[in-house]
This record gives structure tokens, C-alpha cells and sequence, in this order.
């Protein structure tokens, strides 16, 4: 579940609000898209949701946690229910792809015997299960997509964020990402994900949040209620 | 009954199972860490055991100086010289009485014959009091004062109090060299307490800086640990562990560096002491005495790490 209420955000040094007024409510195990023009405040969003930043006013609640409350002891349990991707995978080069995909797993104390299966099962989904023991380095920019897909939701999050998943990729490989995202939903997790391509999102017929200048400008989640 | 008494059993066992293999992850991940940047590692446990080498050697050094003086006092006496008019019997009843006294460890008559005897060996003039006919030396005490009477004010106190004693012509204390190795170890001690603290402080310094290159090199990793949900714990016990790994191996590796040192120096310094007709020796230093050093040294590496986590981990977060 993820709730904005008359949610703005201000950055320090910046001159105009990055969001303003911002609210919306997606029901758990939902999926849509977050779109609007580059500056928007798309990220900025998303960086709400797993409380990498704190909204200047309003509530934001996800998992029935309003992120104000968030306190460091309770940050990091938070921060596990939620899987995130990013454009530039944050993949680390100095391990394997299976330790990559691991590392949700070992920050909560998985002992490896345990977490092993979880990510064969993983990799296996993102169908890169023979990459495992490569280096994301050795990977395609599609693969290290997949790869940081697998480790998003190995730990079976309840809700994934995407910030422009595909926005490094063609169309082939990004329809094949999306497959993921949608399969990923269809064993009901929550998936937003932000991007460029109205294309896609016309073609993923899904509800939809336009944001422009920092204002909710449509929001295909009340329209899809009423 | 027996069936909860096993279940809670059970579950102590498995929770401490929990802590260790906790304990057993941050101990590898601190490993892997090392063994990415041995070099680096080496570098900055190299540079520690340098810096404490010098005040291991010190305080060392301390030690022998304080142990020679330990003896010197044990072996201090003071004279006192009875009246001529005191017979040898006289004074033995003064000196068992004295000896009965807290503050008096020991004494030792010297009767007048013995007085002459030892003044004819060491001048070679015995003739001179045979020629005397009456034997003019007075009966002499030799007095050790209670250990715990290092202080010379206190040996003073004790002198006044016999003097006032009938029977007491005159006392020589010989103080002056009790007070000049009490001095010098006084000194040795607090320069060597100040160098050690200064040498602590830069050994913090030292393993700070490095953890805080660690930090700085593995920013990424902390920041993505942070956006998936790494506890501050989680992220911190590596660097502890670290810190404490570069105190251990540069604590250890000081200890011989300083138990090496004093071997060397043990000859040539023997050789001074013995122009100075001193029998001051380096004691050979047994390796596990220097186990509370080396303990200093893990709790100075800790230390190093934990100013640099405290100071540097919060201002990784993920962007
Ligand atoms: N850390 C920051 N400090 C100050 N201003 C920021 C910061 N991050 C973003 N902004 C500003 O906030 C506004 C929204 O940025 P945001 O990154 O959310 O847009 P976006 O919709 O994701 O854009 P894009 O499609 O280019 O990724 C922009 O005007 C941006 O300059
Ligand atoms: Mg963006």
C-alpha cells in the first residue's frame, strides 16, 4: 500500500518546490506507472517512498508506516519490506552476481546455506541463473537490469519502486523487464515504477500518475475507482 | 514441565547460535575486507606498531629502573652509634625493642668488638686500638626501615624519634642516593606515562584515518546497504572488528619490536651501570608480560575505528 497525502517536498538549495501538494493512494498489490517530463519530480517521489527523503509537508505512508515516524532504529526494517531499482544499477563490482542478489539477504543474517536457494530462485525468475557466478561487469546492461531486479525482490518485498528500470535499454529487452515487473505484481506485490515511455505505458494498459512541474497533474488510480 | 524446561533450553541454545553465526558473518566480511586491501592493511598496522613501539620500550625500561630502586630500598639502612657509656648488652635491648616498632623492618647489633675488628680490615690499623689499650668504639645499630617507609620524609621521621632515644650519640642516614633513585624514577615514570599518551593518541589517529579511507572506499556498498535496509550495526561491526584486528597485530608486532630492543640494549647497558659501580640490569622481559600492552593496543585500534565510524558512517546515505 502506498498513500500520499498533500505531500510537498523542498530541497534545501533549491528555489521552487520539487512536489507540491501531492496525493494519491495505490491499494495493496496494485501496479502502475509514475510519468511526466523530466524535472517533474518523478524520483523525487519514489526517494519519498523508501524514505530517502523526508516530505517538507503532508504524509506518506507505505506498509502502513508514515515515514515521518521512521526512527533509526525502525529505518532499516522498513527499508526491507521495500525493493527499489534503479536506472544505473547500483550492482557492486567487487563480487559475484549470486552476492549481489545475496545482499538483502546477509544485512538481515540469512546464513548463506539458507539464502542460497532464495537467489538460484531468484536469478532463475530474471531468468539469468547461469550468470551466477559472473561478474555484473561481464554482464549486458539488460542482464544488470535483471540482476538488480533479482536482488530487489529476493527478500519478497511488499512493495518494489522502480526509478526508469528501462531507461538504458531498447525496446526488446525493456518489454522483457516489464514482463518481470507484471509477474512480479501477479504474485501480489506492489510495483510503481517511473519512466519516460509513454509508449510502453499505453502499451501495459495500467493505471497511471502524471506529474508535471511537481504537480499531480492525473491520477489513474482514483479515475480507475470512480 | 520437563518438556518447557527443554524448549526454553532449546531456544537459549539457538539464540546463542544466532549471536554467533552474527559474530561469525561480521568477522568474515571484516576478513574479506582485509584480504581486498592487505596491503593497506599492512600499512596501517605497520605504522601503528611503529608508534607504539617507542613507549613499550619506555615504560619497560621504567619497569627495570623501578625494580632496581625497589631493591635499593629494601637495602637502605641507617647507622645509629650508641653512647660510648652503652655496653654491647644495652644496646641489643634497644635494637629488639625497635624491632618490635611498625615502622622498623629489621635491625642488626654491632658490638664493639665486632666494630674493631671491621675498623682493623678495613684500615688495616688494628694496631692502633691495641695500642689504645680500651677498645673507644661505640656499639652500633644498623637500623632497615618498614618497607612501606620508602619516603624519605618518613625515614626522617623515624630518625628523629630514635634519636630522642637514651642511649643514641649519633644517626647517619645517607639519604641523599635513596632520594636521587626515587627522583628518577618519579621522572622516567611520568615522561614515559606522557610519551605513552602521546604515542596512544597519534596509534588512534593512525587507525582512524585508515578506517575512514575504508569508509571512503566502500561509500557505495554502505549507501546501498543503507537503501535495502542494513542496520547501523550490521554496518558498523566490520570496522570495529578491523580496527581491533590492526591494534592486535600492531600491538603484537610492537611487543616484539620492544622485546627485541631491550635484548639489544641490555649489554651496552649493563656495561654503563657497571663503570657506575651499579649491579642495574634491563630485565630480560617475559613475552606475555607484555599481554597488557598488547590488550592497550586492541582497545586503541577499537578506538581509532569507532572515531571514524561515529564520525563518518552517518553521513554515508543512499542519494
Ligand atoms: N538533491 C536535490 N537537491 C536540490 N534539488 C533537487 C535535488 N534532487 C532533485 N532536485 C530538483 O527537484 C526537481 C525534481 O527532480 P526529480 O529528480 O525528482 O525529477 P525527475 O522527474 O525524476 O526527472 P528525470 O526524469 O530527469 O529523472 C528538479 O527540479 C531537480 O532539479
Ligand atoms: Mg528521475
Amino acid at each position: 500500500m502506498i498513500q500520499c497525502e498533500h505531500v510537498s517536498v523542498r530541497y534545501a538549495r533549491a528555489g521552487a518546490n520539487a512536489l507540491g501538494n501531492v496525493s494519491f493512494h495505490m491499494p495493496s498489490g496494485s501496479m502502475g506507472f509514475l510519468t511526466g517530463a523530466s524535472g517533474a519530480g518523478k524520483s523525487t517521489l519514489l526517494k519519498l517512498l523508501n524514505a530517502v527523503v523526508q516530505p517538507s509537508g503532508g504524509r506518506v505512508t507505505v506498509n502502513d508506516t508514515d515515514t515521518a515516524s521512521l526512527t533509526r532504529k525502525s529505518l532499516p526494517g522498513f527499508r526491507q519490506r521495500i525493493g527499489s531499482v534503479y536506472q544505473d544499477n547500483t550492482l557492486l563490482t567487487d563480487r559475484s552476481v549470486h552476492a549481489n542478489v545475496a545482499l538483502p539477504l546477509d544485512i538481515i543474517g540469512m546464513p548463506a546455506h539458507e539464502s542460497a536457494g532464495r537467489v538460484r530462485a531468484a536469478l532463475k525468475k530474471v531468468g539469468l541463473l547461469d550468470a551466477a557466478s559472473f561478474n555484473p561487469s561481464e554482464l549486458s546492461g539488460g542482464e544488470q537490469q535483471r540482476v538488480a531486479i533479482a536482488r530487489a525482490v529476493v527478500n519478497r518485498p511488499d512493495v518494489v519502486i522502480a526509478d526508469e528500470p528501462t531507461g538504458n535499454l531498447d525496446r526488446e529487452l525493456s518489454r522483457e523487464i516489464m514482463r518481470l515487473f507484471w509477474e512480479l505484481n501477479q504474485s501480489g506485490v506492489t510495483v510503481l515504477i517511473a519512466t519516460h515511455d509513454d509508449e510502453m505505458v499505453e502499451q501495459m494498459e495500467m493505471p497511471v500518475i502524471v506529474l508535471d512541474a511537481g504537480n499531480l497533474v492525473y491520477d489513474g488510480f482514483a479515475e480507475a475507482e470512480a | 514441565m520437563n518438556a518447557e524446561v527443554q524448549a526454553r533450553a532449546q531456544a537459549h541454545a539457538r539464540s546463542l547460535l544466532a549471536v554467533l553465526g552474527t559474530a561469525q558473518r561480521h568477522g568474515q566480511t571484516a576478513l574479506r575486507r582485509v584480504r581486498e586491501r592487505a596491503g593497506l592493511y599492512a600499512l596501517a598496522t605497520g605504522c601503528t606498531a611503529l608508534a607504539l613501539t617507542l613507549p613499550m620500550v619506555l615504560l619497560l625500561i621504567v619497569q627495570s629502573v623501578g625494580d632496581q630502586v625497589d631493591d635499593w630500598r629494601e637495602s637502605y639502612y641507617f647507622t645509629v652509634y650508641l653512647d660510648p657509656a652503652v655496653d654491647d648488652a644495652e644496646g641489643e635491648a634497644l635494637a629488639a625493642g625497635w624491632r618490635d616498632t611498625g615502622d622498623v623492618r629489621n635491625t642488626t647489633l654491632i658490638t664493639r668488638a665486632q666494630a674493631a675488628a671491621d675498623f682493623a680490615a678495613a684500615t688495616g690499623a688494628g694496631d692502633l686500638i691495641a695500642a689504645l689499650g680500651e677498645n673507644p668504639l661505640p656499639v652500633v645499630i644498623q637500623v632497615w626501615p618498614a618497607l612501606a617507609q620508602s619516603d624519605t620524609d618518613e625515614v626522617l621521621a623515624l630518625v628523629a624519634r630514635l634519636r630522642d632515644s637514651d642511649g643514641v650519640d649519633e644517626i647517619d642516614t645517607d639519604l641523599v642516593w635513596l632520594e636521587r633513585a626515587n627522583a628518577v624514577h618519579a621522572t622516567l615514570q611520568r615522561a614515559s606515562w606522557l610519551v605513552a599518551a602521546l604515542l596512544a593518541v597519534i596509534a588512534v589517529a593512525l587507525v582512524g584515518s585508515h578506517i575512514r579511507q575504508q569508509l571512503a572506499a566502500l561509500s557505495d556498498e554502505i549507501a546501498l546497504s543503507k537503501l535495502i535496509g542494513a542496520t547501523d550495526s550490521t554496518l558498523r561491526a566490520p570496522f570495529w572488528i578491523g580496527g581491533a584486528l590492526i591494534g592486535l597485530f600492531a600491538g603484537l608486532l610492537a611487543a616484539v619490536l620492544a622485546v627485541v630492543t631491550l635484548g639489544v640494549l641490555a649489554d651496552p647497558v649493563a656495561a654503563i651501570a657497571a663503570s657506575y659501580q651499579s649491579n642495574f640490569e634491563l630485565r630480560p622481559t617475559a613475552f606475555w608480560a607484555l599481554v597488557p600492552y598488547v590488550l592497550a593496543s586492541v582497545v586503541i585500534g577499537v578506538i581509532g575505528a569507532g572515531v571514524a565510524i561515529e564520525t563518518r558512517l552517518r553521513r554515508i546515505q543512499p542519494a
